[in-house]
């Protein structure tokens, strides 16, 4: 069983070093689990989020190796983002932080983190 | 369907714009440029249905309770603004009061009327309706010639469909007859066939108060634009308590997706009267609703301000870029909130306003998203 306290106790703990946000977004786009301070516009970043790796995602045959998407890590006007899969079933996972954080620590962490949630999520099927 | 174009650049973080706390006074349908609101007459023969219709539409009155209203002594003046989105008053003018009669002023009553809903029972003889009709009609051009003329067939619940065409061509052809044998041919009449017992007295009212609406192309390039890109099959915006339409999107509208979207609301406004809170209804709230039908298609129902809802048809695979509907519905509800700001800020400097189209490029950037 997920709990879904423990899960957001989870993604708050990559929540530190200019990490301000971290969260779990379905392949539909809606937001599955979220930990972070003072943006409200959560919903609109998994939903743009998720729709980036989809885009991606569809194009890969032409454009990536077979074995699929990893990672992406985007920087931005304002702020950086990193996005990985985690589990089976689609479930993505998404770091927002400041501009002042590594890309290589961002990444790091992501891979920790998903690595981590990989056991828990295989539990939940895709839609 | 919406998609992404890499072209775009995304900038994640310049998205969080603040929401608009509810718009407490939309005060939008403004015709007349002073103060007063504009009105809506209904007129009629006696039994014709007015008090009827006025009733069922903003009152909701349950079609059978009518049988037991009696005749209407007084004029009735029906504010409806405070509650709704649709702002101004109706007027109920009895059938057994002749407003010819010096006590009334004519004059002051027709000139700040935006619509003129003329009732005629269609189950009845209309001949004497249609007298009465050349009458007031061509009296009110005279006083006004920006009155609307709108003439609901009413009580067309009881006609077969033959029958109903028959009566509208008819209606329509003596009552054009007679306004051009007297001269007055720029007069527009529209006609409605219109009952109590279905949906056709809201659509045709939705129709009436859509034509008072100064922004409505606006409105319905916004509702286009979000069709587009939505992957969704018909939209309508709505006023919560009345169940009127204000805009829809650019492709026809059939009657049952109407009905259905109507069965829809009502359905959400009983479940909020037994469950809602009552003490958050002023507050800005951020309802949803979503019922799946079994032929694959979606009803999805989305809070755009407190009278405001956003109702829309769309298939079940469109569905499973919810995010991304989500999104746009956002863009779109702040592309509304502009529209309508900007009216309020020009009352303010009492100035009327340019409505732009730089609340259509917000919500172009959405068509990339
Ligand atoms: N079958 C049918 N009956 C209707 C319809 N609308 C109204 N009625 C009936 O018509 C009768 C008269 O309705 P009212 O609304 O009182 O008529 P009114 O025009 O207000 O009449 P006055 O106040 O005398 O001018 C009522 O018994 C209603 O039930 C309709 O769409 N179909
Ligand atoms: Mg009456």
């Amino acid at each position: 069983m997920l709990n879904p306290a423990d899960l957001t106790k989870m993604l708050n703990q990559a929540n530190s070093g200019g990490i301000h946000t971290t969260l779990l977004v379905n392949s539909q786009g809606a937001l599955v689990a979220f930990s972070g301070h003072g943006d409200s516009a959560v919903r609109i970043k998994a939903t743009i989020s998720s729709n980036i790796w989809l885009a991606y995602e569809n194009s890969r045959h032409n454009a990536i190796s077979d074995d699929g998407m990893h990672c992406f890590l985007a920087s931005c006007e304002f702020g950086i983002i990193g996005v990985q899969k985690a589990g089976s079933s689609g479930v993505l996972l998404c770091m927002f932080a400041d501009k002042t954080v590594g890309l290589g620590i961002l990444r790091a962490k992501i891979n920790t983190m998903a690595t981590f949630l990989n056991g828990p999520l295989a539990n939940i099927i895709a839609p | 369907m919406a998609s992404m174009d890499p072209h775009e650049g995304f900038a994640v973080g310049s998205y969080s714009k603040p929401l608009y706390p509810g718009l407490e006074d939309d005060s939008i349908v403004a015709v007349s440029s002073g103060d007063v609101k504009p009105r809506i007459l209904i007129m009629g023969l006696r039994r014709s249905g007015k008090s009827s219709i006025q009733k069922v539409v903003f009152h909701k009155m349950s079609p059978n309770e009518t049988l037991f209203l009696e005749s209407t002594a007084k004029i009735s003046k029906d504010d409806v603004s405070n509650n709704s989105f649709i702002n101004f008053q109706i007027w109920d003018i009895p059938g057994q009061i002749d407003l010819f009669e010096p006590t009334y002023d004519l004059g002051m009553i027709l000139s700040g009327t935006g619509a003129l809903i003329f009732v005629v029972d269609a189950q009845d003889d209309y001949m004497e309706a249609l007298t009465c009709l050349h009458r007031i009609v061509s009296k009110a051009y005279s006083v006004n010639p920006h009155i609307r003329f709108e003439i609901f067939i009413h009580k067309v619940d009881g006609l077969s469909d033959d029958h109903k065409i028959e009566t509208q061509r008819d209606i329509s052809q003596r009552a054009n007859e007679e306004l051009h044998e007297s001269g007055l041919n720029d007069l527009h009449l529209s006609f409605y066939l219109t009952s109590i017992y279905d949906h056709s007295i809201f659509e045709a009212f939705s129709k009436v108060v859509q034509k008072l609406i100064p922004q409505l192309s606006t409105l319905e390039n916004l509702l286009s634009i979000f069709v587009q890109n939505s992957g969704v099959e018909k939209t309508f915006l709505f006023d919560i308590t009345s169940k009127i339409y204000v805009a829809t999107d650019g492709s026809p509208v059939d009657m049952q997706s109407y009905e259905l979207c109507c069965e829809m609301i009502d359905v959400m406004m009983d479940m909020t009267c037994i469950y809602g809170d009552e003490s958050e209804s002023t507050s800005e709230q951020d309802s949803t609703c979503i019922i799946r039908l079994n032929n694959s298609s979606i009803l999805y129902l989305r809070e755009i301000t407190r009278f405001l809802v956003l109702v829309c048809i769309l298939r079940d695979e469109a569905f499973t870029k919810r995010g991304i509907i989500n999104y746009n519905i956002l863009c779109l509800q702040n592309a509304i909130h502009s529209v309508f700001d900007v009216r309020r800020t020009a009352k303010l400097n009492g100035q009327l306003p340019i409505e732009g189209p730089s609340s259509l490029k917000q919500l172009s950037t959405s068509a990339h998203a």
